[in-house]
């Protein structure tokens, strides 16, 4: 006859594994729903001017010829002027705008670029504008044009 | 015939979960390696294309992201910091320490180290950024190292 010591040791010792599957199932769920893959952006450095901010009488401290990108409103469309031609109306202007940087940059090769945007105008014609100064192979370029908060303040 | 006790108990069906459990918990490793913590500043916006722009393969260490988004409907543009709204007067302050604490002024130039990366909405209109922009020159803060955000194009033409 078996004794009660053989008989435990004989008995199976079952793991319940239900709440481990219930928690395992919950974080994969959760990892699955948070996953966001990685998107590469690419990015347009800028620097901000460092001598005191903005000045005012910058014109008279210039001798160089630049390149001035005007981007305006007409309406609802932004048109794309370059040293005072227009280049038509964005996005569609980015070509001849392209063209006629090259011209200018064959004329002085070390012209740098300011551009003037209008504060309503959209972010993605001005970085259309960027991009091409890009392509043109332009170093310097410079934003300027009316900071609205500033001119209050000012005035 | 006399049956035997252990042919009238149903037979218990032993399903092995060994596999399964192995299968999940590889699932669940690999999900905590691919989530990218860095990622958390990003606000899924429209960005603008950009042909030859920088990739952003090798982010800066001392980089804030700033995120303008745009409402069409109420025709008004947000900025998002650390995923809170916050306007021009907040993000300064939020910015200010970051900007001026310890190490992250040139002693040279006694300008900030920081990068500030603005991710704007296509359609926003180009005043926010402008006024981000200016946020950041401010003689407090002192950041010239304003960077632009743009969706890669290259090699789509």
């Amino acid at each position: 006859m078996a004794s009660s010591n053989d008989r435990a040791m004989k008995r199976e010792v079952k793991m319940e594994f239900t709440p481990m599957i219930d928690v395992v199932f919950l974080l994969l769920i959760f990892f699955m729903c948070t996953l966001k893959f990685k998107i590469l952006e690419s990015k347009i450095a800028t620097f901000l001017p460092t001598d005191k901010g903005l000045n005012k009488n910058f014109e008279e401290l210039e001798p160089v010829e630049k390149i001035r990108i005007q981007l305006s409103l007409r309406g609802e469309q932004c048109v794309c002027r370059i040293n005072g031609q227009s280049m038509g109306i964005m996005p569609g202007a980015t070509q001849a705008a392209y063209s006629k940087i090259m011209q200018l940059k064959a004329a002085s090769e070390k012209s740098p670029a300011e551009i003037s945007p209008d504060p309503r105008v959209q972010h993605k014609h001005v970085i259309d504008i960027l991009d091409e100064c890009m392509r043109a192979n332009l170093t310097e370029i410079t934003f300027t044009g009316a900071l609205p908060d500033l001119k209050t303040k000012k005035s | 015939m006399k049956m035997s006790k252990s042919d009238n108990e149903p037979e218990e069906l032993d399903v092995d979960m060994t596999p399964m459990i192995d299968v999940t918990f590889l699932l669940i490793v690999f999900f905590m390696i691919v989530i990218d913590l860095t990622q958390q500043d990003i606000v899924q916006l429209q960005l603008p294309k950009a042909e030859h722009g920088t990739p952003d393969k090798n982010p800066e260490k001392n980089r804030q992201t700033i995120n303008v988004t745009w409402d069409k409907v109420q025709r008004k543009s947000t900025i998002i910091w650390k995923r809170q709204e916050v306007d021009y007067t907040q993000l300064g302050k939020n910015l200010f320490p970051i900007a001026t604490g310890h190490g992250m002024i040139d002693p040279q130039t006694r300008f900030s180290k920081l990068f500030v990366l603005i991710r704007c909405d296509r359609d926003a209109p180009f005043k926010t950024v402008q006024e981000i922009m200016q946020v950041c020159a401010t003689p407090e803060l002192k950041i010239y190292k304003v960077m632009l955000a743009a969706r890669d194009a290259s090699g789509q033409k």
